[in-house]
């Protein structure tokens, strides 16, 4: 047997805002998955009880943990107490912001508060020049004095981040050594290591965010590591670069669990595009409250240089930032917008329909849900149109009351429009789709990727119903549906690999740099890189790959592009570099400055460890059969004007038992159900039991 | 309202779907503008997008204020003019021209036709700040100047691309006259890109739409936005109100008195005029303000009146007259220079909002003004010459339903930013020592308005410098709110003990050497409402986060804070004898 088998088994838990989902591979080599309530004091308890039972005698070796606790606990400010020792001058520096806003023109909006109030932001005399020499040394006193006050006033955490640190961090550490020494309890924070990179607010915001949840993911993972020790298995947590690090790497570096939770879903994506060698693959997951875009190449998802947290994403924040907090760290392009199944349909001044972005939630969620809901939201648009199984979702245990539906949808939609119940239901799915397209866009045709020529991989409760509409608009000709689309996000937890990557900050000419001395800089990086990952794992990995990336831009230019960085060239290391930057240029920007000189920010390795997650193959042979659709046919309504069309319901089985078959068609399942309008067709891989609809002609 | 679709009419589900590809289009013009661009002041936002369909009527949505796309709706018509048949597909046009539908000569626009099939289907709209367009004085916007001719290169609407091809001699020539040729490119070739992404996405929207689906969605909007001033309008008192003001610079420095700024800002049922006859003449200096921007400051005013997304399109100022004597400040004709006018701009939107907020007190919050600056020109230690254009803002005064905003740029004005202290440092040769806010600086008010900032720079090189100061005047408050602390500039030289305070002019000009600092005061704007009716807890939390001294919660606010730092409290009984006594006097 492979590596797998000395691992012992892997057990995902994906702790999102209303549920866990719990996935593994039981001793029989069957996947077993269950979807328990969030509550964050029984997570391990509820692990601990479902490996005993569906474990049966098997040892779990590793557990695989994405959570969304650390965005949720910036989102909601509800983080340790934090102060911010910087440089004189710029206690404001968190508030201020660079001065960015998320809008071009909101005259009531409210800028978020910074995460380290004013009170508890000091400065401490000492100055660096931007090439690191020291103009005046630090004053310890100064820091000594700041401490005390911190102290009284029930500091948790600090965060230190000087001007100019990034050139030279020796006022950090010395401040750093002056706290440790003033008071031993607290936490504290250099901002040359959380994000040792230029520009002031960014590497502060960074290092605020890390610093303000380094107590609150101590004490969380502390409890949950607790609760499972009888398992006696390794703790692994999900990182926003869709790889895995150990639970003490996570405990100090925080920040990079912002997107743990939607870095799964994406992961699974790509592995599952790299598995169907798929070129380039959107990848769609939506839910009840959000969707989440990534776009895939060559099985690899597209990475970032740096995010914003704490308000809702919108297109102008990728652009300029200020709405939330900064945050540099590497982490997976997932863009994600407040539209989903329970978003809000309703008419503006202008008598425009619009979705979102305020939503139902899970209570009282849709109006079909009847628990109190009378708003009409998307789910209930897919529930008149005869798109969502009108019975019961989630796996049988959430019954659907159409009537409802269409009276919330009559009443709030179709008669102020003055128009009838389907049109309206019509109207409000366009309109979310249309919502949800602008994430689509904004991971693809952005980034100058043609969204024509990409797959789409659709998941989570809503993904697959809205599939092929989203395709549509899109021009993507063709749409993969895995199999267990309301936990794929699990599944891909199943499947990720340790990851470390090490950032050697360089900020000079191509032309300049030596690659003699750059490779040497790179065998000391991998060394380190190496080193982490054996911690991380406790042992050697069976395989790893390593991969470095350029962060290039011409000379003064805003934003770098992120580069491939070949390395088994010697000299030539760098010769390759200048040509797929002005490739990927071209791409991007549609032109190149041939003449202009180039200017590389900083290298990056990546080393990722192979052979410890299963494939998505064995995974996916391993899912028990769902159950089998009950209904023969529904009546769903298409088009535009929407027509009624006796629509054949079948299940995945079902469809992989035969040939294509073309739309209208509805493929019910436990917890979606994928919709296939006229003009596509349906088809379902006897293997790895993917659907793939494509769209005819 | 009544959501009946009329006959020929986008359904309101269509509606929304258009809205959100096109306002995608320029989004993502946007992004490509800025991640490809090379100068500081795209960098910091100094730019917009826009969009217009094959009348070269604008859209009005998408990446730029009110403001800004009211500029891209003056300059469209001379866009139009040029197109003596169909455009050739690919053409590119550029245009600076302050006297054919533009403001000053450094901002430069772009614009790319859409075809498909030969016919015109839209524009796509870029302009951005060049750091540089010619002329006398580095930067070309000196209020110094006293005529166009030494503003730099004056570009009428010129066809400088066509079939996808830059004409290179043409460009040659431009760069011939600017300071920093390959900045200068760097940025063009950004905007050419940005507008061509924009074009290229216009056809796609046809395919998927039709080719009218754009033409259809802009005669709705323009319609709706039409609709949506009248309505906002009718709602006001009709009548005329005279308002009288002065403009405390002429360019020089500061006069007194001001050159008057007057206009009669007249409402008649449905419908408002603003006309600017008795404001002064146009002047010697670069002050004056091309007519373009005076329409575009009061159509923004305006915007405050209807609903945040109303768009600001054709239809949009059908009902509002603007109208200014040829040859006033306001309306200058050739050769006025006008590259110092960013000043004036931002004070002609705020007098015009501030009467408004006289007809709906409820709705007009206190302006924020314009961006101040600090350009530096000199040679660093290691001999290579230096261009320094550092842009800044004050904040947002107060709102009649919330407090302003501290240190942001004036809501009129766009995403801007500032640039970040390290990035200047490593650029140029000057430590930025300070870039926070100034305690007890905000104008008081129910709602207050925004704390003063303080930026200084402590030059390593000799220098000249000029700043630019957008307001010599402290920001007054509205519906009983207070005023802030005003704008000023101060000096340490290497060899002083004492900082001096410096004139006060809008467009200062002095020579730094090495080791001295220069301080610059953004004045905090008014504040919105009685201050003794703001709510005590947020007086208390102002103190709790050092932005108000206990002295001035009670001067300002009658508000009387016990307890000392860590256990601040308000004291109520205190405040409210405190707040009867102020009352009474």
């Amino acid at each position: 047997m492979d590596g797998r088998a000395a691992e012992g088994l892997r057990l995902a838990f994906d702790a999102g805002g209303t549920f866990t989902d719990v996935v593994f591979r039981g001793p029989h080599g069957t996947i077993v998955a269950s979807k328990l309530p969030s509550i964050q004091e029984r997570v391990a308890d509820d692990v601990r009880e479902v490996a005993r039972t569906g474990m049966a005698g098997g040892r779990v070796a590793t557990l695989l943990h994405a959570t969304t606790l650390a965005s949720n606990a910036v989102i909601q400010r509800e983080v340790a107490r934090t102060a911010l020792l910087t440089t004189p001058g710029f206690r404001d520096v968190l508030d201020i912001k660079g001065q960015k806003r998320p809008n071009v023109y909101n005259p009531d909006w409210e800028r978020l508060p910074p995460l380290i109030p004013r009170a508890l932001a000091g400065v401490a005399r000492g100055r660096m020049r931007a090439d690191g020499t020291p103009i005046t040394e630090l004053s310890e006193d100064d820091v000594r004095e700041l401490v005390a006050r911190w102290l009284t006033a029930g500091v948790e955490s600090v965060a230190v981040c000087f001007l100019n640190s990034y050139a030279n961090p020796a006022h950090e550490r010395q401040a750093a050594a002056v706290i440790e020494a003033a008071a031993p309890g607290l936490a504290v924070c250099c901002s040359h290591d959380i994000d040792a990179d230029i520009n002031e607010y960014e590497r502060a915001s960074t290092t605020a965010v890390n610093a303000s949840l380094v107590p609150v993911i101590e004490r969380y993972l502390d409890r949950l590591e607790a609760g499972v020790a009888g398992l006696q298995a390794r703790l692994m947590v999900m990182r926003s670069n869709g790889g895995l690090m150990d639970s003490r790497t996570a405990r100090a570096l925080p920040v990079h669990m912002i997107e743990s939770g939607s870095a799964a879903g994406a992961l699974a994506a790509a592995r599952l595009a790299r598995e169907r060698g798929l070129h380039r693959v959107l990848a769609l997951d939506m839910g009840g409250t959000t969707a989440k875009a990534c776009l895939v190449e060559d099985g690899t998802c597209l990475e970032r240089p740096w995010g914003e947290i704490g308000e809702g994403v919108t297109v102008a924040t990728r652009l300029f930032g200020g709405g939330g907090y900064a945050i540099r760290v590497p982490a997976l392009d997932i863009v994600e917008i407040g539209a989903g199944g329970g978003s809000i349909g309703w008419i503006d001044e202008g008598g425009a329909l619009r979705a979102g972005p305020r939503s139902a939630g899970a209570d009282p969620g849709p109006a079909c849900y009847s628990r109190g809901g009378t708003e009409p939201t998307v789910t209930d648009a897919c529930v008149v149109l005869g798109y969502t199984n009108p019975v019961a979702l989630a796996r049988g245990t959430l019954p659907i009351d159409p009537a409802l539906a269409a009276a919330a949808i009559t009443r709030r939609l179709a008669d102020p429009l003055s128009t009838n119940l389907v049109e309206a239901a019509a109207g409000l799915f366009a309109v979310a789709n249309a919502t949800m397209t602008r994430a689509l866009r904004a991971v693809s045709t952005e980034r100058g990727y043609d969204a024509r020529s990409c797959d789409l991989i659709a998941f989570g409760g809503a993904g697959p119903v809205h599939a092929t509409a989203l395709a549509d608009s899109l021009g993507v000709g063709r749409v993969h549906v895995p199999m267990l689309a309301g936990v794929f996000s699990a599944l891909g937890l199943l499947l990720a690999e340790v990851r470390h990557d090490v950032v050697i900050g360089v900020g000079g000419r191509l032309d300049d740099l030596d690659p003699k001395r750059v490779e040497v800089a790179l065998a000391g990086a991998e060394r380190r890189a190496r080193d982490a990952l054996r911690e991380s794992r406790g042992g050697d990995p069976p395989g790893s790959t390593v991969e470095c990336f350029a962060a290039v831009r011409y000379a003064y230019q805003i934003g770098e592009l992120v580069v491939p960085l070949e390395r088994d060239g010697g000299d030539d290391l760098l010769a390759g570099l200048g040509r797929r930057f002005a490739e990927a240029h071209r791409r991007e920007f549609g032109f190149t400055r041939d003449d202009a000189p180039i200017e590389v920010q900083n290298i990056r390795l990546t080393i990722t460890s192979q052979g410890t997650g299963a494939d998505f193959r064995s995974v996916v042979d391993a899912i028990p059969a769902p159950t089998t659709a009950k209904a023969v046919s529904r009546r769903a309504w298409f088009g535009s004007p929407a027509r009624p069309f006796e629509t054949p319901v079948v299940s995945r089985l079902q469809l992989a038992a035969g040939r294509p078959q073309p739309g209208p068609l509805l493929v019910d399942e436990d917890d979606t159900t994928i919709v296939v309008p006229p003009g596509w067709t349906a088809a379902c891989d006897a293997g790895d039991r993917i659907v793939v609809l494509e769209r005819a002609g | 309202m009544s959501g009946v679709v009329q006959a020929g009419e986008i359904d309101a589900a269509r509606l929304e779907v258009l809205r959100n590809e096109l306002a995608a289009i320029t989004e993502e013009m946007a992004i490509v503008i800025s991640r490809s661009a090379r100068s500081p002041m795209v960098r910091n936002g100094d730019f917009a997008t826009g969009l217009a369909d094959g009348e070269a009527s604008v859209l009005g949505l998408g990446f730029a204020s009110p403001q800004q796309q009211g500029m891209f709706m003056t300059l469209l018509p001379h866009i139009q003019a040029r197109l003596r048949d169909r455009p050739a597909p690919g053409t590119v046009y550029i245009a600076n021209d302050p006297f054919r539908g533009w403001g000053h000569m450094p901002d430069v626009a772009v614009v790319v036709p859409a075809l498909v099939d030969g016919e015109l289907l839209g524009y796509a709209l870029a302009y951005s700040h060049h750091a540089d367009m010619g002329g006398r004085i580095p930067g070309s916007m000196s209020s110094k100047s006293t005529s166009s001719f030494e503003e730099g290169l004056r570009l009428p609407v010129v066809e400088i691309g066509c079939e996808g091809r830059i004409d290179e001699e043409l460009l040659d020539l431009i760069l011939a006259n600017v300071r920093g040729p390959e900045i200068w490119r760097g940025d063009f070739e950004a905007k050419v890109a940005g507008c061509r992404r924009g074009a290229a996405e216009l056809q796609r929207i046809a395919e998927r739409h039709g080719m009218d689906a754009i033409a259809r969605f802009n005669r709705q909007m323009n319609q709706l936005s039409e609709r949506s001033l009248r309505q906002a309008l009718a709602a006001l008192p009709s009548g005329v109100t005279e308002w009288t003001d002065e403009f405390e610079d002429d360019g020089f420095g500061r006069i007194s008195p001001g050159l008057p700024l007057r206009f009669a800002l007249r409402i008649a049922g449905d419908e408002a005029s603003v006309d600017f006859a008795g404001t002064s003449p146009q002047v010697s200096s670069g002050i004056n303000l091309p007519f373009a921007q005076t329409r575009a400051a009061v159509y923004g005013a305006f915007k405050l009146l209807t609903g945040p997304d109303v768009l600001i399109n054709d239809g949009f100022v059908r009902p509002l007259a603007v109208s200014a004597p040829e040859g006033s400040l306001v309306n200058p004709r050739h050769p006025a220079a006008v590259g110092g006018r960013g000043p004036l701009v931002g004070r002609l939107r705020s007098i015009i909002q501030r009467a408004l907020a006289q007809l709906a007190p409820n709705r007009i919050p206190v302006p924020g003004e314009t961006a101040d600056s600090l350009h530096a020109v000199g040679t660093d230690p290691q001999g290579r010459p230096f261009v320094m254009l550092d842009g800044f803002f004050g904040g947002w005064g107060g709102r009649p339903n919330k407090d302003g905003i501290d240190g942001l740029a004036p809501m009129e004005f766009g995403a801007y930013g500032a640039a970040p202290a390290e990035l200047i440092e490593r650029e140029y040769p000057v430590l930025l020592e300070a870039f926070d806010y100034i305690p007890d600086s905000a104008g008081p008010g129910m709602h207050r308005g925004s704390l003063a900032l303080r930026r200084a720079w402590r030059f390593l090189a000799d220098a000249d410098v000029m700043i630019r100061t957008s307001r010599l005047t402290p920001s007054p408050g509205l519906a009983g709110g207070g005023e802030g602390l005003a704008h000023g500039n101060h000096l340490l030289r290497a060899v002083a003990t004492e900082m001096e305070v410096l004139p006060a002019e809008m467009h200062l000009h002095l020579r730094v050497g090495s080791g001295d600092l220069v301080e610059h005061v953004v004045g905090g704007f008014g504040g919105w409402g009685d201050p003794y009716r703001r709510d005590t807890a947020a007086v208390l939390a102002d103190v709790v986060d050092g932005k108000l001294t206990l002295e001035a919660a009670e001067r300002q606010y009658g508000v009387v804070i016990a307890g000392e730092e860590g256990s601040y409290s308000v004291d109520e009984g205190g405040t409210e004898t405190l707040r009867a006594r102020g009352r009474q006097a």
